[in-house]
């Protein structure tokens, strides 16, 4: 196996460590509450972040400073140094993610140990491990777009795998103000999201050789959400922080996930019936489709997630943190279409969702164009 | 982050804090079941923080210290398993354990001692706040600052070669064209990504008003002075929003008496030659507090008043207020008491010759340091006198520093309120409409017994503390001896 194919296996093992590590290292802190440097999800994410170092350094150093380097040729300058694009993205994302750490530190120190995602040294920490991720996306893209057709079908999977992971960053990202099925009849559910995934299934569809890129990074997403909600909530917890509003004494987990695989078919369908060469188009018929598909799966399906019926080991409904208190809106709708508390109406709620579909578009548009690049990317 | 460097310098920053003023730490002494305890909880300065608790137990066969911290309203499903404190190196009997503090309020430290003589609890008051903003050590603030600039410049260049070379078939090299659009692109890239850091600059300044927000603040309050016939007034209001407030869900809970008292203000007059008055005034509503003005030396005085809430939070409110010459008033509170006297290094004048002596003082003081303030009544043939319990207690001890910014109220059961205690420990699972603990607590209150026959205590007081910050302290003592309370001022210097 070539050293490139070796280090891309390498940074794709640990784009789904980083996964993992981060989705458990969120149970723990809804569940458990207490901080250290050496919970198990950090140290998972941190070995993610060592392996990325070690198999990319190595990688470039050999190919830089080795005389006559095959590689070199399909690698990319970066100061001198020669690798692959994907690899000084992957580098970057691990230097991130190390530089996040005594930043969010002092952070802790300074205002408290934050309880919520988005905080400035999180959003240095994401941005961290999606570099680790989109680098490893990058690597198997060079690979399917250099591979003959004979073992291209390899690589376009773990494109698909690789997609599907960063497709979790991002809803995790947004994790505060999507995940919980309540939102999911709310205005800014869907402004949220619009503005957020399509860039990511709209480059999927264009830059994926499968059959069906985009529903397969969709469905990829949403299986590995649904796994590592069924294994987490297996784990026994106590929470640790007073005042516990919510007595645990298992992890808490993620919410079933996000609809995006029934959007993501739209996009493979829409892409494929459309083609090349008429982007806008393409990208306002993506942006309308993608909301109006979302609202047709996510307003049904959400009344079955609040229900009691959907309060079970396999649809994950009724995970609370041990801080929220008990209380009747747990099986409401948080907002509504409309955005307003009083006098909402359903004009109001059709502005919202054009404004959403508009948004959905700007996003499409430039997954279009992200996706077309990357369709041509070889080093 | 580049921008981390920006807040390297920024001063820290540390306000007067609800419970008692600039003095946030707690200090308890009593007993957890058998054992006797002395226990320090260390205040985190940032909520969610960790409070550093160290706990002094004597008693024999100690074998487990452990804490846990509970949330007043929160019952017992709401605390956490407890810590196993650590035992101190060198000192047998010190124990330490760290606990996280959550949210603003009203917490109790649940101290359990495990030992050869069975087990017990002591419940310790803590009124949790968030008092300061960690700055940014420049050395850190530095390395962040490198790292930031590497990542940003990695960006750019990531950027430049992304368009110029990565779609090309491998060996070939870049055309002029590419070159150029390489070039563009990374000074687009450049922008972009300066206006994003300039976006996270701008959020980072919202989270930063957004915390000193939620730090504490001094509540706004008034004190003057208002002439009745019986005499001058002193009248105190509470002016503050967050207690006048409309939105009675928002409001603290209410007050609760420590001692039979709903108010204890402390009149502390700003030069060496002004007085001092411990007054409990009687609330004529809600907000506005009166008393009897003793007669007092003319001049500038600071008001400190120290209230609790049904919670248990204790807190002190401050005013200023110019008094007008003395003269006599009626009707005054028979636990008030007022002083104008010598104000000494070591020893104070009491009636009939005895004096109240600072003992086992040190040479000095340094601030954060533990510190026994060791009192002892020293008759006129040196023998130790006896104290009656003033208010519940065998002394009381109020701190001020020089410049006003520390006010404490001691007792030998530490900084914490007794009333505090009462309500942490009564309170139960039913009490969640408010004030129904408060009516609990007060008809349930024992005032002092001013009877005939009082009960005498050998005259040897103790308050745990630490003077938190350097500078020209105050202390003032009182206690009660023959039905008289009687008060000796000393000072000293903090290094």
């Amino acid at each position: 196996m070539p050293a490139i194919v070796r280090t891309c296996y390498a940074v794709l093992l640990a784009a789904g460590l980083i996964v993992i590590g981060l989705i458990w290292d969120i149970s723990w802190h809804r569940s458990i509450g207490r901080d250290t440097f050496w919970t198990p999800p950090h140290v998972v994410e941190y070995v993610a972040a060592i392996i990325v170092g070690v198999s990319c350094g190595w990688l470039i150093l050999r190919a830089t400073f080795a005389k006559g380097s095959p590689d070199r040729g399909s690698m990319v300058r970066f100061w001198g140094f020669h690798g692959p694009l994907g690899a000084w993205v992957s580098v970057w994302g691990s230097l991130a993610m190390l530089t996040s750490a005594p930043f969010d530190d002092w952070w802790h120190s300074a205002y408290g140990l934050d309880v919520q995602i988005i905080s400035p040294p999180h959003i240095l920490l994401l941005l961290g491990m999606m570099g680790i991720v989109a680098g490893a996306m990058l690597m198997t893209l060079a690979e399917q777009n250099r591979a003959g057709d004979s073992n291209r079908r390899d690589f376009s999977m773990m494109f698909g795998l690789a997609s599907a992971f960063l497709l979790l960053m991002l809803v995790t990202a947004t994790f505060e103000y999507t995940a919980a099925p309540n939102r999911w009849r709310g205005r800014e559910f869907y402004l949220i999201c619009a503005g957020t995934f399509p860039i990511l299934l709209a480059l999927a569809a264009r830059a994926g050789r499968l059959r069906w890129p985009a529903t397969a990074s969709a469905a990829l997403f949403m299986l590995s959400s649904l796994i590592l909600g069924w294994v987490l909530q297996t784990i026994p917890a106590t929470p640790k922080l007073a005042p516990i509003e919510n007595p645990l004494t298992h992890l808490v987990v993620a919410p079933f996930p996000i609809l995006l695989v029934v959007p993501a078919a739209l996009f493979d369908l829409l892409h494929r019936r459309v083609g090349d060469g008429r982007d806008w188009r393409l990208a306002g018929a993506l942006g309308l489709g993608f909301v109006l598909a979302l609202l047709a799966v996510s307003w049904p399906v959400s009344a079955f997630l609040i229900s009691p019926a959907a309060r079970n080991p396999v649809f994950l409904g009724g995970q609370w943190d041990y801080s929220s208190s008990p209380g009747a809106y747990r099986y409401e709708f948080w907002g509504n279409l409309s955005g307003v508390s009083t006098g909402s109406t359903p004009w109001l709620a059709v502005k919202s969702l054009a404004f959403a579909a508009l948004l959905a578009m700007v996003s499409s548009r430039l997954g279009l164009t992200l996706g077309g690049w990357m369709r041509r990317v070889r080093r | 982050m580049r921008r981390a460097g920006l807040v390297g310098g920024a001063a820290l920053l540390i306000l007067t804090t609800s419970a008692h003023v600039g003095s946030p730490d707690t200090w308890f002494v009593g007993t957890a079941g058998p054992y006797p305890v002395r226990i320090v909880v260390r205040s985190p300065g940032v909520i969610p923080g960790l409070a550093n608790v160290t706990v002094k137990v004597t008693g024999q066969g100690v074998r487990v210290v452990m804490a846990s911290p509970a949330y007043f309203n929160a019952g017992d499903r709401g605390v956490p398993p407890p810590d196993t404190a650590r035992q101190v190196t060198g000192q047998p009997d010190s124990w330490t354990v760290p606990l996280w503090i959550m949210v603003s309020g009203s917490y109790s430290v649940r101290v359990h001692v495990v030992g050869g003589q069975g087990e017990g609890t002591a419940i310790v008051p803590v009124s949790a706040v968030a008092t300061r903003i960690t700055p940014l050590d420049p050395r850190l603030g530095w390395a962040l600052a490198g790292f930031g600039l590497i990542l940003f410049l990695g960006a750019v260049t990531i950027i430049g070669a992304a368009v110029r070379e990565s779609v090309l078939v491998p060996n070939a090299e870049p055309d002029r064209r590419l070159r150029i659009r390489g070039r563009i692109s990374m000074a687009a890239g450049t922008v972009v990504m300066a206006l994003l850091l300039v976006g996270g600059k701008t959020w980072w300044n919202a989270v930063d008003q957004d915390y000193r927000r939620s730090l504490d603040r001094r509540w706004a309050a008034t004190a003057e002075v208002v002439r009745q016939d019986g005499g001058p007034l002193l009248r105190f209001t509470i002016a503050d929003s967050a207690w006048r407030g409309r939105d009675w869900n928002e409001r603290p809970t209410p007050l609760i008496p420590d001692h039979g008292k709903l108010m204890h203000l402390f009149l502390v007059g700003e030069d060496e030659t002004g007085g001092f008055g411990h007054l409990h005034p009687v609330s004529s509503d809600s907000s506005i507090f009166e008393a009897p003005l003793p007669p007092l030396p003319a001049g500038r005085y600071q008001v400190f008043a120290d209230i609790t809430h049904e919670s248990g939070f204790a807190r002190t409110l401050v005013a200023g207020t110019e008094l007008p010459a003395p003269e006599s008033t009626s009707g005054a509170d028979r636990d008030d008491s007022w002083f104008a006297g010598i104000v000494s290094d070591t020893a104070g004048r009491l009636t009939g010759g005895a004096r109240l002596v600072w003992e086992g003082r040190p040479p000095s003081f340094t601030a954060g340091e533990d510190a026994e303030l060791q009192f002892v009544v020293r008759e006129a043939d040196s023998s130790v006198g006896g104290v009656e319990p003033y208010l519940g207690m065998s002394g009381h001890a109020v701190v001020v520093s020089g410049d006003g910014k520390v006010f404490i109220h001691l007792h030998p059961m530490g900084t914490v309120s007794a009333a505090a205690v009462r309500s942490l420990q009564e309170r139960l699972p039913s009490d969640t409409i408010r004030g129904t603990l408060g009516r609990r607590l007060t008809e349930r209150a024992m005032p002092d017994s001013h009877g005939s026959h009082p009960q005498v205590m050998e005259g040897r007081i103790g308050f745990p503390y630490a003077f938190p910050t350097p500078g020209d302290y105050r202390i003032w003592v009182q206690i009660r001896r023959r039905g008289v309370v009687e008060t000796a001022a000393f000072r000293t210097t903090v290094r």
